[in-house]
């Protein structure tokens, strides 16, 4: 054995200058090819490819170790043995400090440099995911003799060496995330993120993600903001205190062309207060910033969204779940964003009025951005007087809408059908139905109209319909029509489902099936009935 | 509509010559570019790397995707290879060489998506195979000696299918 590894430190050196200088004479793909041909390749499939030869090899090394934690399913074994090829990589002064603090390094981590400079093709780090990596490392080496210390501190050291490995060695990152940590961050971050070689590791980073229960941000965002200023993404939360607002903003003007601002925190936990200080700093973003997307955001303590107005270039403006956004949208509303795509106003939440938006302003920025919008998802406008009049009303010249989830009552299917023969690229529609609506003749009118486009079709809410208008409904369909998803609290009962077996038995009988699948779920219906398909074929 | 009907000349390296709609043309990056730069012009475009044959073939796909759409290329979403269209799937039916020096040209003239369908056909050829299927496959001849094999495997064995 130790003959063996004695002599690899000279094969190494002899393998790279032979990859150096290296040409195959079967195959002429230049490196650049090779790596063109690898990206459409599964994790397998390249460490086949890793084997075939040295040329081969040297050009896929780089593609795996981008970032490996995430191309492994989950913890496992899998992840240990990432651990253990970058332990091997660590200097020997870190080697001799985790083993001087009782971690028992295996041989084949010791001895001889590896191959390759592994930590040095790292693009992508998740903190949550090495971190979690190293424990599953522990779990899978012997630890009798670790008495010392206990297995959160041994965690605790190893990944502040390997975070360490990685800022020296990486020239640099591109996604950093310091998600999903938990309320006591293991370490401390800051040194780390100021630590020696993380300026030039992260002053090309392109995007940093740091929505977390864990305190310190403040610092987090003061460093960060000093290191890295090319953001093309960042993505924020549960920053709580008014410091750490304050170091948000500072963090948001450091950059030079921010793309992509996300806040979101998670419901169960609470939800992020948005602060005008905060789209005031998203204001000096104005030449490059393209998508705002705020989820799980309280804005009771906004008073106006009038320094988006600014925002020209907006692409993308989503709101998930948000609350008391109410008539705060309406300097939005006086604004022409001219390449909008994207408007949406997700909400589970039907009767709150807390999620309920201003139908007139929604509708006047509709009507502006028309010619752009591709995907729309209309908000809540509860007891706003005639609001999803109003937004259906304002879709009229939407003819690029692909995707839309809209409101609809009694009396608005006229207001649709003008929407629905205008456009010509809808593949996906949603309806939230309110106050019982009986949805037989805008189905019907639908029916006539139905571009070769739509494949998808969800009704929920309050509605109904006759099992038999259901049956007429879908053997009136047009073939282009793939998914239905039908839920109704109320109406919907095993009849339904019987007439939509019914059909589908008829459909296969005469062999001319073309739905892919259909859902079927409300209170009066005995069990949650979702048809896939294939089999019926 | 003027461009539309504008010719342009290729020689390839042995110096056959081609002409060509402008529009077909300007599916090569490279020779858009170029296009663009040097204006109204009769002169022949000399590309040495091409060969006939396989300039022949370039046109044949520039020509049938004349009219499709340019699409920039967002590299966040995953690659796949298993979406190619039969006129592409058929259009790739050639001997190794020819495709790879299909993938050559594609890469030199910058001509994107037949430099991905080009990829995606190797790829395909790579897909599921052991690496000795592959070295035979492509008439590769393994350079390894067997202690960097072993450890090549050990320190890359995270991400070996099991």
């Amino acid at each position: 054995m130790g003959a063996t590894f004695s002599s690899t430190k000279q094969k190494s050196v002899d393998f790279e200058r032979h990859l150096l200088g290296y040409k195959t004479a079967a195959i002429s793909l230049p490196p650049e090819c090779l790596r063109e041909v690898f990206e459409y390749l599964d994790k397998g499939s390249l460490y086949s490819s890793l084997l075939v030869n040295r040329s081969w090899c040297k050009v896929v090394v780089p593609l795996l170790w981008r970032s490996p934690f995430r191309t492994v399913n989950g913890p496992s074994l899998e992840t240990a043995k990432v651990i253990q090829t970058y332990l091997t990589c660590l200097c020997e002064k870190s080697k001799a400090y985790l083993v001087s603090n009782g971690v028992i390094l295996p041989p084949s981590t010791t001895k001889g440099p590896a191959i390759f400079d592994y930590p040095s093709f790292l693009r992508e780090l998740k903190f949550v995911e090495l971190y979690s990596a190293v424990s599953d490392w522990l779990a899978t080496e012997p630890n009798e003799s670790n008495n010392i210390y206990d297995e959160q501190q041994l965690r605790v050291l190893i990944a502040e060496q390997l975070f360490k490995l990685f800022m020296n060695r990486c020239p640099t990152f591109e996604i950093l995330s310091l998600s999903d940590l938990s309320h006591e961050a293991p370490m401390p971050l800051v040194p780390l993120l100021a630590g020696s070689g993380a300026d030039a590791c992260l002053t090309g980073l392109k995007a940093f993600h740091c929505v977390s229960k864990h305190g310190g941000k403040r610092d987090i965002f003061h460093v960060m903001s000093q290191v890295s200023e090319t953001l093309e993404t960042m993505w924020v939360g549960g920053v709580e205190q008014e410091m750490e607002v304050k170091a948000l903003s500072v963090f948001i003007r450091a950059q030079k062309r921010l793309k992509a601002f996300k806040y979101s925190w998670d419901y169960q936990t609470r939800l992020q207060i948005i602060l005008i200080g905060t789209l005031d700093a998203l204001k000096t973003q104005v030449n490059t910033l393209t998508t705002l997307h705020f989820e799980y955001c309280n804005f009771a303590h906004c008073d106006s969204l009038e320094p988006l107005a600014v925002c020209e270039n907006l692409e993308i403006i989503q709101f998930i779940q948000c609350i008391y956004l109410a008539e705060k949208m309406r300097p939005l509303a006086k604004v022409f964003f001219p390449r909008l795509k994207t408007l949406g106003f997700y909400c589970n939440f039907l009767d709150s009025a807390r999620y309920w938006i201003d139908p007139s302003d929604i509708a006047a920025i509709v009507k502006n951005s028309h010619k752009s919008l591709e995907h729309v998802v209309l908000p809540r406008v509860g007891n706003y007087e005639e609001g999803s009049q109003t937004l259906i009303k304002a879709l009229r010249h939407c003819i690029n809408i692909i995707d839309l989830r809209l409101q609809i009552r009694q009396g608005e299917t006229k207001d649709f059908m003008e929407f629905f023969n205008n456009n010509n690229r809808l593949e996906i529609t949603t309806f939230i139905c309110h106050g019982d609506l009986n949805v037989e003749e805008l189905l019907t009118q639908m029916t006539r109209r139905w571009p070769n486009t739509l494949s998808t079709l969800n009704i929920k809410g309050q509605w109904m319909i006759t099992p038999e208008s259901l049956k007429t409904f879908l053997k009136d369909s047009k073939s282009c029509l793939k998914h239905l998803d039908l839920h109704s609290s109320n109406h919907l009962t095993d009849d339904h489902v019987a007439a939509v077996i019914e059909y589908l038995k008829e459909m296969k009988a005469a062999k001319k099936p073309h739905l892919c699948s259909i859902f079927m779920s409300g209170d009066r219906i005995t069990e949650k009935r979702g048809f896939n398909l294939n089999p019926w074929i | 509509m003027a461009t539309e009907l504008k010719k342009v000349k290729l020689t390839s390296s042995e110096g056959t010559e081609f002409i060509i709609d402008r529009k077909v043309a300007e599916k090569s990056v490279l020779l858009k570019n170029m296009l663009e730069d040097v204006g109204e012009s009769d002169m022949a475009i000399p590309l040495p790397n091409v060969t006939g044959p396989i300039l022949n073939k370039v046109i044949d796909y520039c020509t049938h995707h004349r009219d499709d759409p340019f699409v920039s290329q967002e590299d966040d979403s995953k690659k796949v290879s298993d979406d190619i269209d039969d006129w592409d799937a058929e259009f790739c039916k050639v001997d190794q060489g020819t495709l790879f020096e299909l993938i050559l040209s594609a890469n030199y003239l910058d001509i994107k998506p037949l430099l991905d369908l080009t990829c995606k056909t190797v790829a395909n050829m790579i897909k599921g195979k052991t690496p000795d299927e592959i070295r035979k496959t492509f008439n590769i001849t393994n350079d390894f000696t067997p202690e960097e094999e072993e450890h090549v495997r050990k320190e890359n064995e995270w991400c070996e299918e099991r």
